[in-house]
């Protein structure tokens, strides 16, 4: 397999799966080929232009009519899709659509397509986080209303893929029948299991000729112990079993809990975005209470309140509707300027319902005011609200210094739709101005920097992403923890200091015969083994404990090289650990240069060292004159390399015709000088910044 | 040596004030702008250059990327005559392009006659063309230009391409001064080079010269350091040879060899030098089996080592450095009876046209360069595609051509002049005239250049003296480049400078 390839086909459909934050509309999914896909998406981000907040009035939608809707708890199912990239989800979630008795295969196409050029023509983005589908049962003959929730499908986004699971009570189980079940799709069943998720399992690509159901099936029941004998074995692409599956959900999917009479609205948000037009679109799972136009609500975790300008349903075009109950799936706006005020997992109640709890509260603790009763919750929220924390770190310059005002309104308009995106300015010597950006894993941190240099073409210098330590000086009470997000703010380590690093558990499922391969690479990066299964004769999982700070070097390439790119994985960030570690500084013709600094287990200091100078030393040009590398800890050279000086860099002749030949040729080679940094008189290329996570670490 | 920089500097400031006097009659609308000094003012009264192309050689050398059309060995009956009919269509069209040339300027109102400083026959080997047909380009130029006083007239000439007939007849229509392409005096290096002379070619060449034009001709010759089959003993052997020529050069044209692409040498070695630099013996393993076998590259380490030694060989021998690749020989005249001396420094008048501040110069031919008024005009590279853009020329197709409208000067162009400026200053010995920086974009240029050249500087590559005593502290001072070493890092250091502006 062509390994690059690979990479870049990742690298793709992640992009095309910005999901958490940006889930494709169907439209979008429907584009066969991956060219037209990443094509499409440019035109749809191209909002950036107009994505200042102004919710002006004559928004198109203010005279769309509301529609209301007949409520029946008992025939709602809501239910999402858990599936491996390329087992066919988009195009299953496409089929189920289509098959519903309320919106026929031409007139969904037509509808969305028209809403497109509205929206394009506004450059505004349309998502689909979710879909309600209304479908008649050939059992029953009833009709019954499918909400399917969207799922980002990748590990940086776990938080966001169990609070959509939250809004579920069912989940489809998507796997090729021609590969089997992969470490992602692995990862978010065990969070719909957590969520006491009904798991129906389907074989997708059925009519392929490389199909083995029954291996899969075997694979399935071993794997999560779900019961295979009446799996439903489908085709998406070649429509076969789609009405077994809905009939499947209808049957197997519990409806929605009945609420307590008269509780107060509590609705679970799982989605939102950031619409120029009409403010943060929330997208939430209604547990208890109903919600409608005018409603005053409250966002119990930030503590917003706004007022609701619209609610409604996607069909998956977003339609106003008078309300919405319990049970319900849709969304809302109400003019809100800021994404962080309508978290992913937060808990929307009513305003009013809030304040009257507030004050029975109140009164019954002698009219405190509600904020000096200590443990006063006047309406629980929902289960399972996290804030984002940022995991990975990195810094990110502009090329052109000029550009930084650009960068930081780029990142600026990037953050209204990515409350998980944090960035701080940060200056140095040799870096000039730009930002520390956290993100929640390498995937996010890949995507923004693809968007950054795609849709808002900035050229950008980024130093390698390191994880964020935690460092405890003192003992006991006078403990103080500082939380270092920089390898450069490493301190040096003396012994009343503790540095914590954090583990993640990580499960890579992979054809048994690389089993000793994978086992090699835990135990290069510091891995604990703790567990291999067999999944089937010839496919096993493997369970580590591993310092993430391995995991962000190069780890998936590895895995992926050594494995010949069958291995899939996924990880968990677990808990912080004490480790040895030291800070490997890098010195450049004598001269300190931080941002080539990396934090490294002691025992790797030696060998990490040694390799980042051999690298350095290949990856920056020669210069005038001979350039020492020296990788220290503390004061100690522990590694050094040179890069000899080039001998000459002249060029002969230069009479009339030559000189424009020749200017072009300096004006190249200035215009490369440009794109890199000065550090101890040396012109350092952009490359150099990565070397540290791009070290074959192995044979150390 | 001092009253020679005392007189460079008289010329530096004719050059900069010398916009009072138009000589092209311009219509030079005064422009006012915040930099103190524009491009329309970029026009000098120094007399111009006139470069004639003249593309034939015998065949293509293994190093070539220049814009020739190989003829093969004329003297055979059967090419002769394609020689002669092809001769005829080149001379058509350059002596078209030199009348289409006098018409523009006639209808510009410029009724005045040009004065040159140089005509240069360039190629190409301008030796292999029929007399007839350079006398032909020479009276087409002479109905509207007319020469200086000591105006060089120069021919580019490769040994066994001439007899004395030849050399006598060019002498009487006013060639007097000859570049002689020798490149090397070792056979095994010339044929791998795909030189069609041999070494016993070069002297009898020059003896023909001296015959001809007497002992104390005035001729140049062009060596190439870098050669495959070089080392620096090899190297230093050429250079002493060429020192002892008789009669001696007056100017020495001092290459080192680059690798072009789309040459025989770049299908062979590999472009760049990192590649090489992996593959040392690339010459004498990969190719072993190759036809007669390739001689192996020097190493760059070497090249260089072969530029400092020419470089001292050549100052020890009294020639002055005075071009990153040109060598002039200081000749000391008796000037009167008290047995003072004054130096003559035989620098090429042609070359230092391109190199100078506000420099014009004309062109014809195919693939040549001319720039009029700032504006740089380059020729079609193939021969076909020359002819037909002469043929549009009367129709008046060709905007760019002869630039007219001085207003036409822009932001870009006012760029790159500043970048032209700096590069080919920067070549020269003289240096880069900081106060020419200062008036042409004030403090924010002098301080980008500086910036640029810091590392330069810093590293004692190169240094920033005084241009003039008398100016005091409102002088800026010249920035050059260290022979060798300064010269040695240029690229580096122009571009330094590049990347600050």
């Amino acid at each position: 397999m062509n390994y690059r390839i690979l990479k870049h086909l990742l690298l793709l459909s992640a992009i095309a799966n910005i999901d958490a934050f940006a889930p494709k509309p169907f439209v979008t999914q429907n584009a066969l080929s991956s060219n037209a896909r990443s094509e499409h998406e440019t035109a749809l981000y191209s909002s950036r232009e107009s994505a200042a907040p102004t919710f002006s009035s004559s928004s198109s939608r203010k005279g769309v009519k509301e529609m209301t809707y007949p409520y029946d708890i008992s025939k709602i199912r809501n239910f999402s899709i858990i599936a491996h990239i390329d087992h066919g989800k988009s195009t299953l979630a496409d089929r189920l659509l289509e098959s519903t008795e309320t919106v026929s295969s031409r007139d969904m196409e037509a509808q969305l397509l028209d809403n497109m050029d509205i929206e394009r023509e506004r450059g505004i983005t349309i998502k689909l986080q979710a879909a309600r589908v209304m479908h008649k049962s050939k059992k029953d003959g009833e009709i019954y209303t499918l909400n399917l929730i969207d799922t980002p499908g990748h590990v940086d986004f776990s938080y966001e893929v169990s609070r959509s699971l939250a809004a579920c009570e069912g989940a489809l189980l998507v796997v090729d029948a021609s590969q089997g079940i992969e470490a992602q799709t692995l990862a978010n069943v065990y969070l719909a299991l957590e969520n006491d998720l009904e798991i129906i399992p389907v074989l997708n690509k059925i009519d392929l000729p490389a199909a083995d159901p029954d291996r899969v099936a075997e694979e399935i029941e071993d794997t999560i112990g779900l019961d295979c004998t009446d799996i439903i074995q489908a085709s998406a692409k070649a429509g076969i079993g789609i009405e077994d599956i809905l009939e499947a959900i209808i049957e197997k999917v519990p409806p929605p809990q009945v609420p307590e009479p008269d509780s107060p609205l509590r609705a679970l948000i799982f989605d939102s975005y950031f619409d120029p037009y009409r403010g943060v679109v929330v997208f939430f799972r209604v547990v208890d209470g109903e919600v409608k136009k005018g409603d005053k609500i409250r966002f119990l975790a930030s503590g917003a309140e706004h007022e609701v300008t619209e609610v409604g349903v996607m069909q998956p075009q977003q339609v106003p509707v008078t309300s919405l109950q319990a049970g319900e799936v849709g969304y809302i706006c109400g003019s809100i300027k800021d994404v962080t005020d309508a978290r992913v997992g937060d808990t929307i109640t009513l305003s009013s319902q809030y304040k009257a709890a507030a004050s029975e509260i109140s009164k019954a603790n002698g009219n405190k005011q509600i904020q000096e009763i200590e443990g006063a919750v006047p309406i629980t929220p929902l289960p399972g609200y996290s804030e984002s924390v940022p995991m990975v770190y990195c810094g990110l310059f502009p090329v052109d210094a000029d550009d930084y005002e650009n960068l930081r309104d780029s990142l600026g308009k990037l953050r209204l739709n990515d409350a998980a995106l944090s960035f701080e300015p940060e200056t140095s010597g040799a870096m000039g101005f730009g930002f520390r950006c956290g993100f929640l894993g390498l995937l996010h941190m890949e995507i923004v920097q693809e968007r950054l240099s795609r849709e808002y073409d900035l050229d950008l210098i980024v130093t390698a992403p390191s994880v964020v330590y935690k460092v405890v000086k003192g003992e006991g009470d006078n403990a103080v923890e500082t939380i270092v997000d920089a390898p450069s703010k490493m301190p040096d380590l003396t012994r009343d200091i503790k540095a914590f690093e954090p583990y993640v558990k990580m499960e890579i499922l992979t054809p048994s015969e690389y089993n000793g391969a994978i086992i090699e690479l835990g135990q290069e990066r510091r891995g604990i083994l703790k567990d291999i299964k067999y999944l089937t004769p010839t496919r096993s999982t493997i369970e580590y404990e591993i310092p993430l700070a391995e995991v962000i070097t190069d780890f998936f390439d590895q895995l992926k090289s050594r494995t010949k790119g069958y291995a899939s994985m996924e990880y968990q960030i677990t808990d912080y650990r004490e480790s040895d570690l030291c800070r490997l500084d890098v010195k450049i013709n004598y001269e300190d240069a931080p941002p080539l600094a990396c934090v490294v287990h002691k025992d790797q200091a030696q060998g990490v060292g040694r390799k980042l100078v051999e690298k350095l030393k290949e990856l920056i040009p020669r210069q005038m004159f001979k350039v020492p590398i020296q990788a220290c800890v503390g004061v100690k050279v522990i590694a050094s390399a040179s890069i000899s000086p080039m001998r000459k860099d002249v060029l002969a002749k230069c009479y009339g015709g030559d000189i424009s030949r020749k200017k072009k040729l300096l004006q190249k080679q200035a215009k490369g000088k440009k794109r890199m940094k000065t550090m101890g008189k040396v012109n350092v290329p952009q490359e150099a910044f990565m070397a540290v996570i791009k070290l074959d670490r192995g044979n150390q | 040596m001092l009253q020679n920089s005392f007189s460079f500097i008289l010329f530096i400031v004719v050059v900069l004030f010398a916009d009072t006097v138009a000589l092209l009659n311009l219509n030079r609308c005064g422009r006012v702008s915040h930099t103190p000094q524009k491009l329309s003012s970029h026009i000098s009264d120094d007399a111009y250059g006139f470069y004639i192309h003249i593309p034939y050689c015998r065949k293509r050398c293994s190093y070539c990327d220049f814009a020739i059309v190989p003829v093969g060995e004329i003297r055979s009956e059967k090419s002769h005559t394609g020689f002669k009919e092809m001769d005829q269509n080149y001379r058509r069209a350059i002596t078209t392009e030199i009348d289409e040339l006098i018409k523009s300027l006639d209808n510009q109102g410029s009724h005045k006659k040009i004065p040159l400083s140089s005509i240069y026959f360039g190629g190409g080997t301008p030796s292999l063309a029929p007399i007839d047909s350079i006398v032909a380009c020479l009276d087409s130029i002479n109905k509207k230009f007319f020469l200086k006083e000591d105006a060089e007239i120069t021919m580019e000439m490769d040994p066994s391409t001439f007899d004395e007939a030849h050399l006598l007849a060019l002498k009487e229509i006013g060639i007097n001064r000859i570049s002689l392409g020798v490149q090397s005096f070792t056979d095994e290096i010339l044929e791998s080079s795909g030189r069609v002379h041999r070494r016993k070619d070069v002297f009898e060449a020059i003896r023909m010269i001296e015959s001809v034009f007497g002992s104390d001709t005035n001729y140049s010759i062009d060596l190439i350091s870098g050669l495959p089959g070089l080392n620096l003993k090899l190297w230093n052997m050429t250079l002493l040879e060429a020192l002892s020529l008789n009669p001696p050069p007056n100017h020495v044209s001092i290459y080192d060899l680059q690798i072009e692409e789309g040459t025989a040498f770049g299908k062979w070695y590999g472009l760049s030098d990192d590649e090489r630099e992996k593959r040392p013996n690339i010459g004498k393993q990969k190719y072993e089996n190759v036809k007669k076998g390739l001689l192996p590259l020097p190493s760059p380490d070497e090249c260089a080592e072969m530029y400092r030694s020419a470089s001292e060989i050549m100052r020890c021998n009294s020639f002055e450095h005075y071009e990153i690749s040109s060598y002039a020989r200081i000749e000391s005249l008796e000037v009167n009876d008290k047995q003072e001396n004054e130096n003559k420094v035989w620098r090429s008048q042609h070359n230092q046209i391109y190199w100078k501040v506000d420099s014009q110069w004309f062109a014809v031919g195919l693939g040549s360069t001319s720039k009029l008024k700032g504006k740089v005009f380059a020729r079609e590279r193939t021969l076909s595609d020359y002819i037909t853009w002469v043929k549009t020329l009367s129709n008046g197709e060709s905007l760019d051509w002869f630039p007219t409208e001085i207003d036409s000067v822009d932001e870009e162009d006012e760029d790159e002049y500043v970048l032209d400026t700096i590069m080919t200053r920067l070549r020269t010995k003289d240096g880069l005239d900081m106060n020419w920086a200062f008036n042409t974009g004030g403090d924010e240029l002098l301080d980008s250049i500086l910036r640029g050249a810091k590392l330069g500087l810093d590293l004692g590559l190169a240094e920033i003296v005084t241009s003039n005593p008398d100016k005091g502290d409102i002088d800026k001072g010249i920035l050059r480049l260290k022979d060798p070493d300064g010269f040695l890092f240029s690229n580096n250091i122009i571009s330094e400078i590049f990347a600050e502006l």
